[in-house]
């Protein structure tokens, strides 16, 4: 399983590992160079104490190597040695422990002499210098030509150069390998140590269910990085919260709205069957109006639910909206009137807008039900429609009692009522969700505002564009 | 037995409200929760039958209130919601039983008649005094093992005195466990009902059972001899 502590650690062992790794061959191959530059300059100053002790005297060639020199090479425990021959390869001196060996075939300068490695006689390795060299003329026997060039070849023993490379390389590979390994160890812990706050948020989000929605994380105590964490998951088990309790709150409501009419029913059913002298002959009425009830309630969701799946087919053609919205108003006037309300209408009499008849007929009648039924006796419901070159704005705005901008809020949610009682079996809360539902059908905009105290104001706004004409 | 309904339905008050009567209860009917409330704490009833979503008062706040002010009348409460959060809520507010809509008719009486029978403090659904003896759940009488025919409210008086057996019942107790609002309480509709009992529980055996305490009220019991 990937893990931040498993990612962490391998990726904190690689960014050690590799600086490491590189920093320890540097510093090897640097000390190397270092220590071979120093052992080849001790080589060469060797090499050049023999080049001025030899001098071309007559025809031959003296070399005059001090005495402690040759007496250093030749010792066993530091098996140098040296070698000279002319150019044409016939040897001219070479020191006690000399190898039998040819005249190298390469060779440097004595301003750029050549090194190299080598295996001693003494099966040790070594490491030489060759460079070719004009010897110089001895003054008491001077020759009678030129001097020749002399090719000269000194090696060393360079066990003790090799040992302290070893022992280095050792060093190095055993503290990076000790540093690396401490790594994995610890790297681990502290990051348990230090996830542990990350560890106990997921212990308590494993306890969350549908009734522990309540429930926060602590954001305070938390360290920085995962403070916005918990404060998201705060937010988020906000909304779950709200959306379970509206969820609660529907299938309540559903419950009630078909429950007790169902409830209604069957006790008027029953008590007539048991005692059917005390039938009565509103009995009947009761039961259509509780099938109308019900009925209602049912083409209500159905029509929600196909709004909200855009299962409503839409249907365009003009609209005007004069003798619609008088068309609308008609049936209610009787009840308008029962309660003295006072009506009045805003609508340019030529305006019409592309729409489908049917969905905006039923938005509007659902408002003017609802100002008409939640209007105070004595109140007023206005309708006014404005239209612009693009747009046009429906507004039904009515005399309201105790509501807040809160209930507001919720005016739009299925099943809403202001009475938490349910008690008017008109309403079943579902006009507006349905106003809702159309108006998103169609693209429009449905907006509720409390305009004072007294006055609340729904507004629908949509598109006409191309689609308003005006009547010739 | 006297029983309130609180319920904002009107259709459910009237059937519930008539179910109750047939079966011999004297019912209060109310339909909003503060008015419910102020009813409960006013009269001694055995049991309420209270529905949760009422309007000014919700039912389960009537119920706390009520609980609060120390009344003990058996509850039962009549609701749509069938949640068993709503369920708990209801029973640890202390209501006594609990019945979700659409219900049976027969199933609300028979929880109302077993929470009457709790309010007397048994769980018998017969009782026998003597050689009289009342089928609580059949609503039958008989005396000396021949039946009594009894009109519902003259039963109701029976079972009443009968629970409380060998306690003095006063006039205006009987009232307000047997008769609704709409009895004028000037009338002599006890004295009349008495009257009607003790003629028909004496057919079969003259011996009297219902005695008269003059000033205090009835006590249905074996008088020595």
């Amino acid at each position: 399983m990937r893990t931040i502590r498993r990612q962490l650690t391998w990726k904190l062992f690689l960014a050690f590992s590799l600086p490491l790794i590189l920093g320890g061959i540097a510093v090897f191959f640097s000390t190397r160079a270092a220590l071979l530059e120093e052992f080849d300059t001790a080589l060469r100053t060797r090499a050049l104490a023999i080049v001025t002790a030899t001098e071309q005297k007559g025809d031959r060639v003296d070399v005059d190597v001090p005495e402690s020199f040759i007496r250093e090479s030749d010792e066993e425990d530091a098996p140098g040695f040296f070698q000279m021959w002319h150019t044409d390869g016939a040897a001219i001196k070479s020191s006690a422990l000399a190898p039998a060996s040819v005249m190298p075939s390469r060779f440097g300068t004595l301003n750029r002499p050549r090194f190299w490695n080598s295996t001693l006689p003494s099966r040790s390795a070594g490491r030489v210098i060759g460079f070719k060299f004009t010897p110089g003329i001895s003054k008491k026997e001077p020759p009678s030509s030129a001097p020749r060039d002399i090719i000269l070849v000194v090696a060393s023993d360079r066990h003790e150069l090799d040992e302290t490379l070893a022992t280095l390389a050792f060093a190095l590979l055993g503290c990076g390998t000790a540093l690396l390994a401490l790594t994995v160890f610890l790297v681990p812990r502290l990051l348990h140590r230090e996830l542990a706050p990350l560890d106990a948020l997921a212990e308590q989000a494993s306890h969350i269910n549908a009734d522990s929605l309540a429930m926060r994380f602590p954001t305070s105590s938390l360290p920085g990085e995962l403070t916005p964490i918990s404060v998201r998951l705060n937010d988020l088990l906000a909304r779950l919260e709200q959306s379970f309790e509206r969820e609660r709150r529907f299938s309540a409501d559903l419950a009630h709205e078909l429950r007790t009419p169902i409830a209604e029913l069957r006790t008027l059913a029953e008590v007539a069957l048991k005692w059917p002298e005390t039938r009565e002959p509103t009995t009947d009425r009761e039961t259509l109006a509780i099938a109308v009830q019900m009925q209602g309630v049912v083409t209500h969701l159905l029509a929600l639910l196909r709004s909200e799946h855009e299962q409503l087919p839409i249907v365009t053609e003009p609209v005007r909206l004069a003798p619609l919205i008088e068309s609308v108003w008609g049936p209610f006037n009787e009840r308008a009137a029962g309660k003295q309300l006072k009506f009045s209408q805003n609508v340019p009499d030529r305006a019409e807008i592309q729409t489908d008849p049917v969905l905006f007929r039923s938005i509007l009648t659902n408002l003017v039900d609802n100002a008409v039924d939640y209007t105070p006796s004595g109140g007023t419901v206005r309708v006014g429609i404005e239209t612009g070159e693009t747009q046009f704005t429906l507004q039904v705005t009515n005399t309201c009692g105790d509501l807040t901008p809160q209930d507001v809020s919720h005016f739009f949610e299925r099943f809403w009522r202001k009475d938490g009682s349910r008690s008017n079996p008109e309403h079943s809360g579902l006009g507006l969700s349905l106003v809702k539902a159309f108006c998103e059908r169609l693209g429009f905009q449905l907006e509720a505002r409390l305009v004072d105290s007294s006055t609340i104001s729904i507004t629908v706004t949509g598109p006409i564009s191309n689609q308003v004409t005006e009547a010739t | 037995m006297k029983v309130l309904l609180v319920e904002d339905s009107a259709r459910l008050q009237l059937s519930v409200g008539r179910a109750l009567r047939k079966a011999g209860y004297a019912v209060d009917v109310i339909g909003d929760g503060e008015e419910g409330l102020w009813q409960a704490e006013s009269n001694d009833y055995d049991v309420i039958v209270l529905d949760i979503m009422l309007p000014k008062l919700d039912g389960l706040s009537l119920l706390q209130q009520l609980r609060q002010k120390g009344k003990d009348t058996h509850v039962l409460l009549l609701t749509a919601r069938d949640a068993v959060e709503d369920r708990v809520q209801g029973l640890r507010l202390g209501a006594d039983d609990y019945l979700v809509k659409p219900f049976a008719l027969e199933e609300l009486l028979a929880r109302v008649e077993a929470l009457c029978r709790r309010a007397y403090g048994s769980k018998q659904t017969r009782l026998v005094i003597a050689d009289l003896e009342i089928d609580t759940v059949a609503k039958e009488v008989f005396r000396a093992s021949r039946p009594v025919r009894l009109k519902p409210r003259e039963y109701l008086l029976l079972e009443y005195l009968a629970r409380r057996s060998g306690q003095v019942v006063t006039r205006q107790e009987i009232e307000a466990h047997l008769y609704d609002d709409s009895v004028d309480p000037m009338s002599n509709v006890v004295e009349s009902a008495v009257c009607s009992l003790r003629k028909k529980i004496s057919a079969p055996n003259p011996a009297q059972l219902i005695h008269t305490r003059h000033g205090l009220g009835y006590v249905l019991k074996v008088e020595a001899e």
